[in-house]
């Protein structure tokens, strides 16, 4: 039996066992060294951060988990930096679940991000976890004219009516955006249609590999921000982390003393490429800077991010061998194909 | 089952006793430790300072829940004030234990080390406050570069046993840090406070100023429901995983689990978020108010709701040996109001949404943020509107099939044909992504929950890591 039969035979459990390798290994391999494969953002990823970001502080963004554990590789990572970029940007967070699980991964996200990250938000004048509710469709349809209807308690049992941030809140016309992390239905689709469209409110979307070629139709006149899988995420997470990078070394270089607009040059330059941030504080431009505020601007732009907030990037490694191996599968599999039809063999 | 059956069960089975034996001796692997303290909280009456100078309002006062060891507690508790007190858990890094267990010397170092701070005449609270610090600072020093230790006054048990934090005491320190602990509490004892003892207790790398030894202690330990529940998970993936090799026991044990799981987890979730709220909430509001949610609003009960609750029983009767057909009244219901809902918003969400979205001028000028036109976002701006029209035009080209295709039709049906396999491969190749990305996560937690072998999220140092692989 020679090369092209054995291939042609080949079990299928090689093919498991050599995607199992694909994947593990370069987990392992980033796991220990920390690397992660540059991002260069797409503009669907762009316009999803520039959506939030062009929002004054204090915005209302309703944030709908629409995902469950089996789901929770690719959605996971865009559900904490979305909360990452709402964080820092000062907006109030509305969680909703249409999916039963979503409350625990409401639950899973905020507890990451704000318990671990941005402990000084105020549950109830922050952010809220409003939690499940069945219905699917029908919950959109029906909070976009009456919000407590669905929603008269939150999550925690909690009337709406003693959740200050709730003061305000009639509809889904309260809100400034729409976030949805969505694995399926109910979820992305029903919110651009029961929800985007008539209300011409902003929408964000976090979907699924397998959802995401079904919403690019939408972007950019129903949809404004669209992050489609693991990519997607990572691409969002690299913008988000060198954002608040960039934010808090703004706020070391002012208050060292170094004013607008040099402060905000920096501050970019300093978070794209944290050693000059080293070097830069030996030149005479920061002379004026206290070495206290020195050391400081240093610790902050060489400090590692927190791990949680590389999740999407760090998987993007074991895509890149993965894919690589179909690649080499597929050739494979098209040479044996055609070897074999060409001896006459079966076709 | 046969002789090589029994070899390769045996060889697994021994495998996974070494594994179940590594993972529990040394810092092991796949454990979830959990930080166990106490919550107290004492019913107080606060003054409400209403008035613009801080005066109190003869009626302003309010009750409220405090943590017993805050100032309103110290401030406003009455000795007859109702408590509330269970023990919370939450979960901690494996790193705080690790490097907890290892900062306990540089503790009792520290305490035995002279104390060369000076107190004089103050309260007892910032004389333990001074006496704190101090002491933080020394073993500190002492655990140089291995963690820091953390020092931590008791003050529920302190106040509990009578300590008051306003006491005015006058100390005159001892030789170290412990007959320094000694006459500050001899101090308050002196001016006033109570004769319980005290004591300093050194535990997970913490050092605690409490009264009893082993009361309210808090301590880093061992989970083992969640230790279990981890390793649960591990098994499972590793079940489901097995039918890749082939069809087997274990498989179908753990899909019979998420299945029986999943079912139960809707009934109950179906029953708690939205019968009890949206529909007996909406009938007897005052009996869920009185019994099961509290923080429901009261209103008067709104009768329209027994529409749906009468709708919901009868679909219930397909489960009846008779009258079955009236389950179907219900069925006719949620299909009619489904499709409507769903005609509406397709019409306006996808059908005309996606005609206007399609018809744009074919030349897209796109502009500088200086008003002068950008040639070459343009180009791409109209190759890609030019794109999508000739792509809209040959799928639906494709599947109209009242003109035989042949001809200028057939060869733009082709076209048509061509554009839908672009697009299937798209959604395949995303599908792929996503399926790998569900894979790296399960891998990820193996590797970093489970075996410890990767620490991305720093929740342990690489070295326990690699310490217990061997």
């Amino acid at each position: 039996m020679n090369l092209i039969d054995r291939m042609a035979n080949l079990d299928r459990r090689w093919i498991f066992l050599m995607m199992g390798l694909a994947v593990g290994i370069p987990i392992i391999v980033i796991g220990i060294t920390g690397k992660t494969l540059p991002e260069e953002p797409t503009p669907l990823a762009q316009a999803a951060f520039d959506v939030l970001d062009g929002l004054e502080p204090g915005s209302r963004i309703l944030m709908a988990w629409d995902f469950d554990p089996a789901s929770e590789g690719e959605l996971g990572p865009m559900a904490t930096s979305f909360i990452r970029q709402c964080a820092q940007k000062g907006h109030r967070m509305y969680f909703i679940a249409l999916w039963p699980v979503g409350a625990q991964m409401i639950r899973s996200s905020t507890s990451r991000v704000i318990g671990g990250y941005y402990p000084d938000l105020v549950y109830g004048k922050d952010w809220v976890d409003l939690g499940f509710k069945a219905g699917n469709e029908a919950v959109i349809k029906t909070i976009v004219t009456d919000f407590a209807q669905y929603f008269p308690t939150d999550a925690r049992g909690t009337s709406v009516n003693a959740i200050p941030m709730m003061e305000g809140i009639t509809s889904l016309a309260d809100f400034d955006a729409l976030v949805n992390a969505s694995a399926g239905y109910p979820g992305s689709k029903e919110w651009v249609l029961y929800a985007a469209t008539p209300l011409k409110k902003p929408l964000i979307i976090g979907c699924t590999g397998v959802q995401a070629p079904q919403m690019y139709p939408y972007v950019p006149n129903q949809v404004q921000g669209l992050l489609g899988a693991i990519k997607g995420a990572a691409e969002y997470e690299s913008i988000v982390n060198n954002w608040v990078r960039s934010e808090q070394l703004l706020d070391a270089l002012e208050s060292g003393g170094i004013t607008e607009p040099t402060s905000s040059e920096l501050a970019a330059r300093f978070a794209a490429a944290p050693s000059e941030a080293v070097t830069w504080t030996t030149e005479a431009a920061a002379a004026s800077m206290s070495p206290e505020a020195k050391t400081k601007l240093i610790e902050l732009a060489t400090a590692p991010i927190p791990g949680i907030f590389l999740e999407a990037q760090r998987r993007m490694g074991p895509q890149l061998v993965a894919h690589l191996l179909m690649i080499g599968l597929i050739i494979a599999g098209n040479i044996v194909f055609f070897a074999t039809r060409r001896r006459g063999g079966s076709q | 089952m046969n002789r090589q059956q029994l070899t390769l069960l045996s060889i697994a089975g021994v495998f996974v006793i070494l594994l179940v034996v590594r993972a529990f001796t040394g810092n092991g692997f796949g454990r979830i430790y959990v930080e166990r303290g106490e919550a107290a909280f004492v019913k107080v009456e606060v003054p409400v300072l209403d008035a613009p100078d801080g005066n109190v309002e003869s009626e302003g006062v309010r009750s409220m829940w405090v943590d017993a060891s805050s100032d309103e507690a110290v401030d406003f508790a009455a000795a007859e004030s109702p408590r509330a007190g269970w023990y919370s858990v939450k979960p901690v890094s494996p790193r705080v234990y690790f490097e907890a267990t290892i900062s306990d010397d540089a503790l009792q170092a520290a305490l035995s080390s002279p104390f060369e701070s000076t107190i004089g005449s103050t309260d007892l609270g910032t004389a333990l406050e001074t006496w704190r610090l101090a002491l933080l600072e020394k073993a500190n020093a002492e655990a140089a570069v291995q963690a820091e230790p953390s020092v931590e006054i008791n003050w529920k048990a302190l106040h509990a046993a009578g300590f008051d934090r306003k006491t005015s005491i006058t100390v005159t320190p001892g030789s170290d840090f412990k007959t320094s602990l000694g006459a500050i509490f001899d101090a308050a004892q002196a001016a006033g406070d109570s004769d319980a003892d005290t004591t300093v207790v050194v535990a997970d790398g913490r050092a605690i100023v409490t009264t009893t030894a082993d009361d309210v202690v808090p301590a880093i330990g061992l989970s083992w429901p969640r230790t279990i529940g981890l390793w649960l998970a591990a098994i499972f993936t590793l079940a489901i995983f097995s039918f890749l090799y082939k069809d087997n026991p274990f498989y179908k044990i753990a899909e019979s689990v998420v299945v029986g799981v999943s079912a139960a987890y809707w009934m109950v979730i179906g029953l708690w978020d939205m019968i009890v709220p949206n529909l007996l909430g909406q009938l007897f509001p005052g009996f869920v108010q009185g019994n099961l949610l509290p923080g429901l609003g009261t209103a008067d009960p709104n009768w329209a709701y027994l529409v749906p609750a009468i709708f919901g029983a009868l679909l219930l009767m397909r489960l009846a040996p008779k009258g079955q057909y009236l389950s179907l009244w219900t069925l006719a219901f949620i299909v009619g109001t489904t499709a409507a809902l769903r005609m509406v918003a397709y019409i306006e969400g996808d059908f005309l949404s996606q005609i206007k979205a399609t018809i744009e001028p074919l030349y897209q000028e796109v502009m500088n943020a200086d008003g002068t036109v950008n040639g070459y976002s343009s180009f791409w701006a109209s190759v890609r509107q030019i794109t999508l029209l000739i792509g809209v035009l040959s799928c639906l080209t494709y599947f109209f099939f009242s003109v035989e295709h042949k001809g200028v039709v057939g060869k733009v049906a082709r076209v048509g044909i061509w554009f839908l396999m672009i697009t299937f491969g798209a959604a395949f190749g995303f599908t792929v992504m996503g399926r790998i990305a569900l894979l790296a996560a399960r891998f990820e937690f193996l590797f970093d929950d489970w075996l410890w072998l990767i620490d991305p999220t720093n929740q342990r140092s690489v070295a326990a890591a690699v310490g217990g692989l061997f």
